[in-house]
C-alpha cells in the first residue's frame, strides 16, 4: 500500500465490501474513470468503487502502482539511473508475475480494468486470456469462458465448413 | 477410528474445495458482459475470428454485429495486383498482408483458382476481401467464380457454366459484387446488360449464394441510381 508522502495529493478508495485504500493521487488517475472524476470535481478524497471487492481492488491498486509514471516514489524500478528500455523489460517481467492468477481472479480483473478504465490493465488480462486459449479446442474455449454451445449439430456442421481454413 | 474420519474428510474437503473453485471460475466467466467479450476476442488474429465463430451462435452474432465489426479482424489486409509477362501472360499477386496473415499458407498467385490456363482469364471485381473473375472458354460463354484469396474458398456462380447467349442488340456486361462484410459467405453477383451505345441498362441478371441460381430480371424494369 502507498505510504503518504509530504506534499502528495492522496485519495482514498472504498471497496464495496468496507475496505479502505489510501493511495496516492496521481495512482489513483491511472483509472481514467478515476481520472474523469477527479478533474470533473465529481470526486470528494474517498471515492466508492462499486462491484469491485477489496481483494480485486487491491491488486488493481498494486497494478497501478508499479505502473504510475513517477520518480522515486514507486521504489527502484522508477529510478533516473535505469534506461527506458530496461524499464520496459522491467514492467514486462512484473506484469508476467502479476497476471499468475487464477481464472476467476483474471475474469474479475478484466471487468475491474474494464469499468475502472485503465488500459493497460484490459491489455494485460485480455492478451493474457486470449494467449491461454486462441489454440485450444472449441470444447475448451467454451468451457474456459463458460458459454454454452447453441448450434444445432447441422448449424455447427455448416459453419464449420464454413471456417474450415482457419482449423487447419 | 477417529483418524480414518478425520482423513476422509480431509479429502473430502479438497475435493469439495476444487470444485467450489470450479464453480467460482465459471460463475465470474459468465458474468463477463457481451463487451467485454468482444474485448477479450478483438485481440485474436482473423483467422481464430474464424474459429470462434464456431463456438457459440452467440458469439458469431458477436462477431458479426455491426457495433463490433471495427473492433474484430473481418479479413486479411492486402494489396491485389496484376503482372503481365510474356511467359506467364497476366497474373495476380497479393500483397503487403498484414502480420495476422503470418502462418498462413496464402496462395498469392491464384493458383488454386480452376481454369487460369484459359485465355481470357479477367479480375472483374475486388471488394473487401472477395475477387469476381471471369473466364470466356469459349465466344459465347461467361464463367464466373467468386474467391476468397486468403481461405482459397471459391464459391458462386462458377458452378453455372455458361449464361445465354447475348441477344444481338446488346454487346456490353458490367458485373458487380455485393455482400456484407461480416457474412462473406452470402453474395449477389449483379450482371448488367448495356446496348450498344452503353446508352442505357436494357436487362439485368442477379446471381444470389443462398439459392445457387441467377435470376433474370424482365426487360423494361425501372432501376434507380
Amino acid at each position: 500500500m502507498a505510504t503518504r508522502e509530504a506534499g502528495k495529493k492522496m485519495i482514498m478508495l472504498k471497496s464495496p465490501d468496507g475496505m479502505e485504500f489510501e493511495v496516492e493521487e496521481a495512482v489513483a488517475m491511472e483509472s481514467q474513470t478515476i481520472r474523469k472524476m477527479i478533474e470533473d470535481d465529481c470526486a470528494d478524497t474517498a471515492i466508492l468503487i462499486p462491484n469491485i471487492n477489496s481483494k480485486i481492488l487491491s491488486r488493481v491498486i498494486e497494478y497501478c502502482n508499479k505502473h504510475v509514471p513517477t520518480t522515486g516514489a514507486t521504489g527502484a524500478a522508477a529510478s533516473d539511473t535505469v534506461a527506458p528500455a530496461a524499464l520496459a523489460e522491467d514492467l514486462k517481467i512484473w506484469d508476467a508475475e502479476f497476471i499468475k492468477v487464477n481464472r476467476a481472479t483474471r475474469f474479475n480483473l478484466i471487468q475491474a480494468a474494464s469499468y475502472l478504465n485503465i488500459k493497460g490493465l484490459l491489455d494485460l488480462t485480455s492478451q493474457t486470456t486470449i494467449d491461454t486459449i486462441s489454440d485450444n479446442s472449441l470444447e475448451e474455449i467454451r468451457s474456459f469462458l463458460s458459454t454454452k454451445n447453441d448450434y444445432l449439430p447441422e448449424e455447427e456442421q455448416t459453419i464449420r465448413r464454413e471456417n474450415q481454413w482457419a482449423f487447419q | 477410528m477417529a483418524m480414518e474420519e478425520e482423513e476422509i474428510s480431509g479429502k473430502e474437503l479438497l475435493r469439495l474445495d476444487n470444485s467450489l473453485a470450479e464453480e467460482e471460475d465459471a460463475a465470474v466467466a459468465s458474468r463477463l458482459t457481451d463487451d467485454l467479450i468482444v474485448e477479450i476476442l478483438s485481440r485474436l488474429p482473423f483467422r481464430s475470428v474464424c474459429r470462434f465463430k464456431c463456438v457459440s451462435k452467440a458469439w458469431r452474432d458477436l462477431i458479426a454485429h455491426p457495433a463490433h465489426r471495427k473492433k474484430l479482424p473481418q479479413t486479411l489486409a492486402g494489396v491485389l495486383y496484376t503482372t503481365i509477362t510474356r511467359a506467364d501472360g497476366e497474373r495476380y499477386h497479393l500483397a503487403g498482408l498484414s502480420a495476422e496473415a503470418e502462418g498462413l499458407d496464402l496462395d498469392t498467385s491464384l493458383t488454386f483458382l480452376p481454369d487460369t490456363e484459359y485465355r481470357y482469364f479477367g479480375l472483374e471485381r475486388a471488394f473487401n476481401g472477395l475477387l469476381l473473375c471471369s473466364y470466356r472458354p469459349d465466344a459465347e460463354t461467361v464463367r464466373l467464380v467468386v474467391c476468397n484469396p486468403a481461405t482459397r474458398r471459391i464459391a458462386g456462380p462458377g458452378c453455372k457454366c455458361s449464361k445465354n447467349p447475348r441477344p444481338p442488340n446488346t454487346c456490353h456486361t458490367e458485373l458487380h459484387l455485393a455482400f456484407d462484410p461480416a457474412v462473406p459467405s452470402h453474395f449477389h453477383v449483379f450482371d448488367f446488360e448495356r446496348n450498344v451505345n452503353r446508352s442505357g441498362i436494357t436487362g439485368a441478371s442477379i446471381y444470389s449464394s443462398r439459392t445457387g441460381a441467377w435470376s433474370l430480371e424482365p426487360e423494361g424494369c425501372c432501376w434507380i441510381g
